[in-house]
């Protein structure tokens, strides 16, 4: 019996299963996600220069920077994201996030990679560091999606990977709060692990890792840290989803 | 190093394509590993203490063998004995090739024990020649059989042909009983494989109209045959079952009645895998299936993969699959599969065949479809026949006219035709690199979720797209060497020598002699100027009216374009005067012209001066007016003497004060004749040519030959050497013949399975 089974897995192997969406597909350009289901994200070629995010309607800001960036200057060098927060795109990246479903983390980090060799791969970056989560939350939801793309996306950038920072501050999720209320709730929310020495990172270029920017304020926080604290010369950030900014 | 090269495009494409699929690979590796292994085999088999390639017998030889009749070709001339023992000698390898008159009596499997006189195959002696002893070789069938006699029948045994047989003949009895000539010659071929049934013109015809693959059973057959047979076999059973092994009994039946081509193989495996995957619950892959009809395949012919016709089944595939998406984006879909099916049959057509007819991308548009209704239809009728023949005729008259179409359709392509493109032969690997881009081509225009480098990929595109068009144009490429070639081709018994002049200008002196069917020349000149792409040649000397020099002449006339002709003057018209009159009452091409001692031509930077025959002294021996050539480049003379025999030798001699000469054609094909001693001590050539085949007049005489060894002058035979090839740049020469140690191949052949001995145990 075993001997035709394996005749049949030669002559018919099984076919790879999308993730996302659970069918079996021929081929796609991302290990993991059909076609199918790629074709369902809105991926951002033409955004904000600095922050990353689509701008709606796009035709405004035609290469400047946005609106909420020319406001104040994010302090990070450049942020980017792969798709906008929405429709099938963010009904998959909750999933992952609270699905308990760590599998996505391989094929979201390639596409992560994707955007770093076109945005990223010339910056000289020295270190990946993911956003850290509260350990109750963490505990709570199993891991940290961040730390999960950091680390698949460190294994094929070959950048090393430093997971370094804590939450201290178990704070409320950012989601139910406005963006003054955010920062707020942020301040003093990050600190280093105990033990660990900032001098390695003096002058260096970090790569901060996150899912999602919503409104920059994580972004912000951790790099005025990573910036002050640990005296990095330059961060970046790269996210695989980021919410659009809309120009009334 | 087929193999390698092979190798190294499946695994480009395997790279490019299905990194994810990683049973692919390993499929393929299997496939080449098998392939390569049983070659080795293979070629141990034949050069094997036990093959019977070592027997050598001038005498009869008491052969004790077991009869083979090929099921897929009955309507063919030979039958096949494979050997136990020869003068009572045990041997374990290789078959005899029998014509089949002698055997009527006897059935396949049938033991027997007779006379016979053997040979070995023609080998290949020309560049861009046939090799019959590779063609049977590969069929494991070392030797020819001839004159059998005191035939006896020793045993019956069972062997599946016999039924096979049996049931074939049934089927074609019914053809035979339904149409007429030229129709039941098609469809026996078509349907049942019987290639050697059609006549040569017909098959010409096929082949001129790009339809050649209907001649012989193809993927296509089996694609729609299985179609059919499917939804009617689902009818009588309604469960998948029993329907798939039914279906799959008859393929086999079937496949083995035709004769199994690798294409037919793969598309029936393929077919059947596809079929089964849906019993079986299984995803199928195509290029995974694709690889596993090689390996099938290979376990068939292990020798299939240096085969054209598995080449060329695969490529076309492959090239469907790959490039019909692609085209269809810009062309319709039946434009686009006809378009993508000639992109993939390009190189590996020329690089076999030289020719391509391009009017196949029209034929195939209007063919298949037509062919997808014939072919079903005409399965139903002689399947009918069985039942009800009043019925079946009724059909057949039907068929008959759309026969009748298709051959009005097929004439009126090979009309518009014309004369096929003709290419040079390309180097390996042009075609490899033709196959590289054309299959990458396709993914540069792949659509991409997320685009970046769409700046990349259009160049990519781009760079990729000129990448192909300057390969094509490569295969056209004529490059002009700036020397004088003159080639002594292997004709068999006669002469036949290709010139070409420093500045291109091509000449033939001679054409061999004509042969069974043309086979002479079609054999021999013709695929050596197809080999290098030459479709005009400017100057066609015919040194003499014998049929040894003028045999080809029609052949080649119809084939290829000729500029002018030149012949001796002559007393009384011979055969081919008539011919070669009434040939030009009707043409515009080529321009007559008798050529006599004492004319000059100037050709390039090339002297030509005419020696013989005088215009005055027209002899009624034909020999004594061949018309020779001296040619003269720089400080290098060839001398071409026909057959001319010792006594015009002596004239030429004397009258002309010939000295010191680089290469002599020996006269009269080295009969003691010619070749006086009077000559060679005052050319003293370097090098003497004689052409020469297989005779019963005992050339070249042994007396020629002490004699030119006595002048301690070196000579070369086209018998032993193949064709002899000598370049010159007016100062030194460069000698060439086209075969050389044959040791070499055996060492391989017999070091090779040692060496894997020594490894495995």
């Amino acid at each position: 019996m075993g001997l035709i089974e394996i005749l049949k897995d030669l002559v018919y192997p099984e076919k790879a299963v999308c993730l996302a969406c659970g069918r079996k597909y021929d081929h796609s350009e991302i290990e993991g996600i059909c076609d199918r289901c790629l074709t369902r994200f809105s991926f951002i070629t033409e955004g904000c220069p600095i922050c990353g995010r689509e701008v709606i309607p796009a035709t405004l800001i035609a290469g400047e920077p946005c609106p909420e960036c020319r406001a104040e200057r994010p302090p990070f060098k450049l942020a980017r994201s792969v798709f906008s927060y929405s429709g099938y795109a963010r009904e998959i990246l909750l999933e992952f996030k609270y699905g308990h479903r760590p599998d996505l983390a391989k094929p979201f980090a390639d596409l992560l990679y994707l955007y770093y060799a076109e945005y990223l791969a010339d910056k000289e970056i020295d270190f990946i560091i993911p956003v850290p989560m509260h350990g109750e939350r963490k505990n709570y939801r199993g891991y940290n999606q961040a730390e999960r793309l950091a680390a698949q996306l460190s294994q094929k950038t070959k950048l090393e990977y430093k997971d370094i920072l804590q939450r201290v501050k178990n704070s409320l999720p950012l989601y139910t709060l406005t963006k003054k209320a955010r920062k707020l709730e942020l301040e003093g929310a990050f600190a280093l692990k105990e033990e660990i020495k900032t001098d390695i990172f003096r002058g260096q270029n970090i790569l901060v890792i996150d899912d999602i920017i919503t409104t920059g304020t994580t972004a912000a926080e951790i790099s005025h840290f990573i910036l002050e604290i640990m005296q990095a010369e330059n961060v970046y950030i790269l996210t695989t989803a980021s919410v659009p900014v809309k120009v009334m | 190093m087929t193999v390698q090269l092979l190798a190294v495009l499946i695994y480009f494409l395997f790279y490019l394509k299905i990194s994810r699929n990683s049973v692919f690979i390993f499929l393929l590796l299997l496939a080449f590993f098998l392939g390569s292994f049983s070659f080795v085999a293979d070629n141990y088999r034949y050069y094997a203490p036990q093959s019977i390639s070592n027997f050598q017998s001038q005498a009869k030889v008491l052969v004790k063998a077991r009869l083979e009749i090929d099921p897929g070709d009955l309507s063919g001339s030979n039958y096949y004995l494979k050997v136990k023992e020869l003068n009572k000698h045990n041997f374990r390898y290789g078959k005899i090739i029998v014509s089949k008159r002698c055997f009527d009596n006897y059935h396949s499997g049938d033991l027997l024990s007779l006379y016979l006189k053997l040979s070995l195959p023609q080998k290949q002696l020309n560049p861009g020649g046939f090799s019959y002893r590779n063609f049977l070789k590969q069929k494991q069938i070392y030797l020819q059989g001839w004159q059998p006699t005191n035939i006896k029948f020793l045993a019956a045994s069972f062997d599946y042909r016999k039924l096979i047989i049996k049931l074939k003949s049934k089927f074609l009895d019914k053809v035979d009983l339904l149409f007429q000539d030229k129709n039941q010659a098609l469809i026996k071929a078509v349907v049942f494989g019987e290639r050697s049934a059609l006549a040569k013109k017909e098959k010409s015809l096929l082949r001129g109209a790009g339809a050649s693959h209907l001649l012989a059973i193809s993927g296509l057959h089996i694609g729609i045959l299985v179609f059919a047979l499917q939804q009617f076999i689902l009818k009588f059973f309604k469960q998948s079952k029993k329907t798939l092994f039914s279906l799959s009994l008859c393929l086999v039946i079937y496949i083995l009645m035709i004769g199994a081509s690798a294409a037919v193989i793969r598309a029936a495996s393929l077919a059947l895998l596809y079929l089964w995957s849906v019993e079986l619950k299984r995803d199928t892959d195509f290029l995974n299936l694709l690889a596993v009809t090689l390996i099938i395949n290979l376990i068939f012919d292990p020798a299939a993969i240096f085969k054209v016709s598995l080449q060329l089944s695969y490529l076309l595939v492959l090239g469907l699959y790959l490039l019909t998406p692609f085209l269809n984006k810009f062309l319709p879909a039946l434009l686009a599969v006809s378009a993508a099916a000639q992109l993939a049959a390009f190189a590996i057509t020329i690089y076999y065949f030289n020719q391509y007819n391009y009017i196949a991308f029209l034929t195939n548009i209007w063919l298949i479809p037509l062919f997808s209704f014939l072919l079903p239809f005409l399965f139903i009728i002689i399947l009918i026949s069985f039942l009800n023949i009043t019925l079946a005729s009724l059909g057949a008259i039907f068929a008959a006219k759309l026969l009748n179409i298709t051959f009005a359709l097929l004439t009126l392509m090979v009309k518009l035709q014309g004369k096929p493109l003709l290419f040079k032969t390309p180097p390996l690997f042009l075609v490899v690199i033709y196959y590289c881009l054309l299959f990458y081509l396709p993914l540069t225009f792949r659509h991409y979720q997320i685009n970046f480098s769409l700046k990349t990929q259009q160049l990519k595109q781009i760079t990729v797209l000129t990448a192909f068009i300057i390969s094509l144009l490569i295969f056209s490429y004529q490059n002009n060497s700036q020397l004088l070639k003159v080639t002594y081709l292997a004709v068999g018994q006669g002469d036949g020598i290709y010139v070409e002049f420093p500045n291109g200008e091509k000449m033939i002196i001679d054409t061999g002699p004509p042969g069974k069917d043309n086979m002479g020349i079609a054999y021999t000149i013709i695929p050596y100027l197809d080999h290098f792409g030459i479709k005009n040649i400017d100057y066609l000397v015919i040194s003499h009216f014998d049929a040894d020099h003028v045999g080809g002449m029609p052949y080649l006339l119809k084939n290829k374009q000729i500029n002018n002709i030149f012949i001796p003057p002559f007393k009384k018209p011979a055969k081919y005067h008539v011919w070669l009159n009434n040939y030009l009452s009707t043409h515009q091409q080529p321009k007559l012209y008798k050529l006599t001692a004492g004319q000059q031509l100037q050709v390039g930077q090339c002297q030509l001066s005419i020696l013989n025959p005088l215009i005055n002294k027209i002899s009624s021996d034909r020999n004594a007016n061949s018309i020779v050539i001296l040619v003269n480049y720089k400080n290098n003379s060839f001398l071409f003497t026909g057959d001319l025999p010792a006594s015009q030798e002596k004239r030429i001699i004397r009258e002309y004060k010939l000295k010191k000469i680089n290469i002599l054609k020996a006269g009269h094909h080295g009969s003691n004749t010619s070749s006086c001693a009077e000559l060679l001590k005052n050319l003293r050539p370097d090098l003497t040519v004689i052409s020469v085949g297989r005779n019963n007049f005992g050339h070249p005489a042994p007396e020629v030959l002490s004699r030119l060894n006595k002048y301690n002058l070196k000579y070369l035979r086209t018998d032993q050497n193949g064709a002899i090839t000598v370049l010159s740049n007016g100062s030194q020469l460069k000698i060439k013949t086209f075969l050389r140690e044959e040791k070499k191949s055996k060492l391989i052949g017999q070091a090779l399975p040692e060496l894997l001995k020594a490894f495995v145990f």
